[in-house]
């Protein structure tokens, strides 16, 4: 019986921790610049925790970092895997800016032999290596944008943005793309296009919410970038000004486009 | 006095009054003894011509360091020109240009101006400040280029007084008047996301009852360099994206309103015209007033001319030639000429300026002062590819999701193959506020009781509507001697940003940067050194000195 409940506090204590591994958090923070001797690590400081963000990457990267001197958003998933760069790593992590710049510290923490990164950075510092002539190729082969197949039936596509952000970055330029081209492929006649913004609860209990105007400025410059596709079908464009209450996954824009 | 140099004595230099003096007439027969054994040596066509430019013929003119508008001449295949530095070349990739009734050095409008008034082939088809300065002295301030409409501070000053140019004669700057709010090239005016205010104007001209910000027709005066019209088949060429936008400020890419393609987006500071054509139509009306439409054959005729024309130096005081046989492939204009054009430069197999390992070690045949120069050119390239420094608060850059700062290099940005400006699109990361003209990086001179300079650009106040995403980076609230981009967007996060400009013949047209803010290649890599707290070393900015004076 003692065996049992000995195993049964260990399972308990390693569900706690699973738990305790895959907390979602959402804090504002101020950005911290870990070097490395290849790319640097971005980091942050909370409750006297050091977590990790993700690494210097090219426009091609996933991680969108953020502005050393200006305040973070701060949302992802803890996670029980190595600490890189000191800090414990934060899945799927955001860092939109909150507020403008200066309401932080400038810290950039020098390269020191034990924070090595534990893979291969896939851009290094300086210049990429090898690629003769061949990057804009290669940036458009990581792009892949679908290309349209019939039947075509109404289709929605997404477009998502960093907290109180409007910028389009290189990988939405696929979902661009593959609007533009469906819009031409389906003969669409109307194209709905409809800007959020979002309400975070963070961790403390307090709520962020977006810039007053951020949803019809995503609404109105994805219209924007539709429209200079030349596609003839009418552009319908709104934004809803009530914050929707999310996270990242609710900072968008949809396109409806109805053939 | 400044001498044309060449290397085929069948395409002789034909200026009016020329006579070549008697070292020329040596000179001349030691190039003609010189080819003679290398063509004995059958070497290869490239070698020949190399080492002929090396040692060129010289043909003195009557005014060969100025071309006047209306000069009978012919322009030579290829013709160098002395600097400070060496000499700088000219490659007519086309041959031989008669330039007596070529339209672009033909004079237009009450002024008597033509393109090459401000493209001076001696100043690597851009104007340099002594160049300037010469001209104003030779004529007394009455040379078409201190045309009242650009050439001054303002046209309402007294034209006689070279106070009134003392931006073009001190910085090489032209006035460009830019209406606001801003309009399209189609009219269309658009609304702007700030208001303007002029917070000082030694200028005059933005408080100006006539010309200025609250006249009878509002415009903003800013005062920008005369841009290269050379090398441009690197940049004006359409096609560089597949992406029919911007997606940097998610306005609709400028298109090219003859062809409909997307535009490159490299032409002129704001990128506010969408083909050299454009370009070319919109100079000869504003900066020379000529009337009416230009023919489209003679627009056509200054296209094909500036897109077949290469420039860069060959030959340096301290280095000798720049484009020996054994010389690195990035230096001279027939390498210009024949590279691939429209790369990017930016990876390990294709730098920027492709050197291979010429001139990283001692030869042993080479003297040892052009040795040393030419080794330190050499680490020059490998500060500019490989030497890492954060870099910070960049729109343009930075703000295209990269974050601020990143660790990159100086190719990180000027990474068009050969050319050195920003091989994205102008009006993607090919242009940026790397804070040339927006405070706080702005340079200005020092202001205490001890200093007697004062500012000579004006001043403006930007105050963007709450309704708008702020400057990523100096806010809501921007003070800025040229606002860039934003005078044609109407942008709020285009403030201050420029396109990028190429890095070839900067020997031969200082000043540097669109203001000119920085009178000698060491003052813009102390700019650098300052705004991204770089740190060089002494022997780095040398290295680094020497290598883009040899471009």
């Amino acid at each position: 019986m003692k065996r049992f409940l000995a195993l049964a506090a260990a399972a308990s204590l390693l569900v706690s921790e699973a738990a305790h591994a895959q907390q979602a958090m959402a804090f504002v923070a101020c950005p911290i610049i870990r070097d490395t001797e290849s790319v640097p690590c971005w980091v942050t400081e909370h409750d006297g925790e050091t977590y990790y963000l993700g690494i210097q990457t090219d426009t091609l990267g996933t991680f969108r970092p953020p502005t050393l001197g200006q305040k973070a958003l701060i949302e992802g998933v803890t996670s029980d895997e190595p600490r890189i760069c000191g800090g414990m790593v934060l899945k799927d992590a955001h860092a939109g800016a909150v507020g403008e710049l200066g309401a932080c510290p400038k810290t950039m923490l020098p390269s020191e032999e034990r924070y090595q990164l534990p893979f291969k950075a896939p851009r290094q510092p300086g210049p990429n290596i090898g690629k003769k002539f061949k990057a804009f190729d290669l940036a458009w082969e990581f792009l892949k944008p679908e290309v349209p197949v019939a039947p075509f039936g109404p289709k929605r596509f997404v477009i998502s943005f960093e907290f109180d952000g409007s910028s389009f970055w290189f990988d939405d330029q696929r979902t661009l793309i593959e609007i533009i081209d469906y819009a031409k492929a389906s003969n669409a006649r109307q194209i709905k296009i409809v800007g959020h913004r979002t309400e975070i609860k963070l961790d403390d209990g307090t709520k962020l919410t977006e810039f007053e105007a951020v949803a019809k400025i995503r609404a109105t410059m994805t219209a924007n970038q539709v429209a200079s596709g030349q596609i003839a079908a009418k552009i319908d464009t709104s934004w809803d000004d009530v914050p929707v209450s999310g996270g990242a996954s609710q900072r968008i824009v949809t396109i409806d486009i109805i053939p | 006095m400044q001498s044309d140099r060449r290397n085929d004595a069948a395409q002789e230099m034909m200026m009016p009054g020329t006579e070549a003096p008697p070292r020329d007439k040596v000179r001349r027969g030691r190039a003609k003894s010189t080819a003679s054994r290398l063509r004995r040596a059958g070497r290869l066509a490239f070698g020949l011509s190399a080492c002929l430019t090396s040692i060129a013929v010289v043909a003195k003119t009557a005014d060969q360091d100025w071309f006047t508008p209306g000069g009978k001449a012919t322009l030579p295949a290829y013709v160098e020109f002395e600097n400070e530095l060496g000499r700088l070349a000219l490659f007519n990739e086309n041959g031989p240009v008669e330039i007596s009734d070529h339209p672009f050095f033909r004079p237009v409008g009450p002024s008597g101006r033509a393109c090459v008034t401000c493209h001076q082939p001696a100043n690597a088809m851009s104007l340099s400040v002594p160049s300037v300065q010469k001209r104003w002295t030779a004529t007394g301030g009455s040379d078409p280029l201190f045309a009242a409409v650009d050439g001054s501070n303002c046209p309402s000053l007294d034209q006689k007084d070279p106070a009134s140019h003392s931006l073009l004669l001190g910085r090489g700057l032209i006035r460009i008047p830019r209406a606001w709010p801003p309009r399209l090239t189609d009219g269309t005016a658009v609304e702007p996301e700030f208001k303007i205010e002029v917070v000082r104007d030694p200028t005059t001209c933005n408080t100006d009852p006539t010309y200025g910000l609250n006249s009878a027709n509002p415009t903003i005066s800013v005062f920008r360099r005369p841009r290269m019209t050379a090398n441009l088949a690197f940049m004006s060429d359409e096609g560089f994206t597949r992406f029919p936008f911007a997606a940097k400020d998610g306005t609709a890419a400028p298109r090219n309103p003859e062809t409909g393609k997307v535009a490159s987006g490299h032409i002129l500071a704001d990128g506010r015209m969408a083909s050299v054509k454009q370009q070319a139509g919109a100079a000869l009306r504003e900066h020379m007033g000529a009337d009416g439409a230009f023919s489209n054959t003679a627009l056509n005729q200054i296209v094909d001319f500036v897109e077949q024309l290469y420039a860069a130096q060959v030959f340096s005081t301290q280095g000798g030639s720049l484009v020996g046989p054994d010389g690195p492939p990035a230096f001279g204009p027939r390498n210009l000429a024949t590279s691939p054009k429209r790369f990017l430069g930016n990876d390990t197999e294709t730098p920027t300026f492709p050197m291979g390992d010429a001139w990283r070690n001692r030869d042993g045949k080479t003297p040892a002062a052009q040795q040393e120069y030419r080794l330190s050119v050499k680490r020059g390239q490998d500060v500019f590819f490989t030497r890492t420094f954060f870099q910070g608060e960049v729109m343009g850059f930075n703000s295209l999701g990269l974050g601020s700062p990143v660790k990159r290099t100086c190719t990180s940005c000027h990474n068009m193959l050969m050319a050195g400006n920003g091989w994205d699109p102008g009006f993607l990361d090919g242009a940026m506020d790397i804070g040339t003209t927006n405070m706080p990086w702005a340079t200005e001179p020092p202001h205490s009781p001890w200093s007697t300079r004062k500012p000579d650009l004006p001043l403006f106040k930007i105050t963007c509507r709450k309704d708008v995403i702020p400057h990523l980076y100096l806010g809501r609230v921007i003070y800025t001697t040229d606002p860039g981009r934003a005078l044609t967007t109407g942008l709020c996060r285009d403030v201050g940003t420029i396109t990028q400009t190429q890095m070839r013949g900067l020997a031969a047209r200082a000043p540097y940067f669109t203001n000119g803010s920085a009178a000698t290649i060491r003052e813009l890599i102390d700019f650098y050194d300052r705004r991204f707290q770089i740190q060089y070393t002494e022997r780095e900015k040398l290295d680094l000195q020497h290598f883009l004076e040899s471009l």
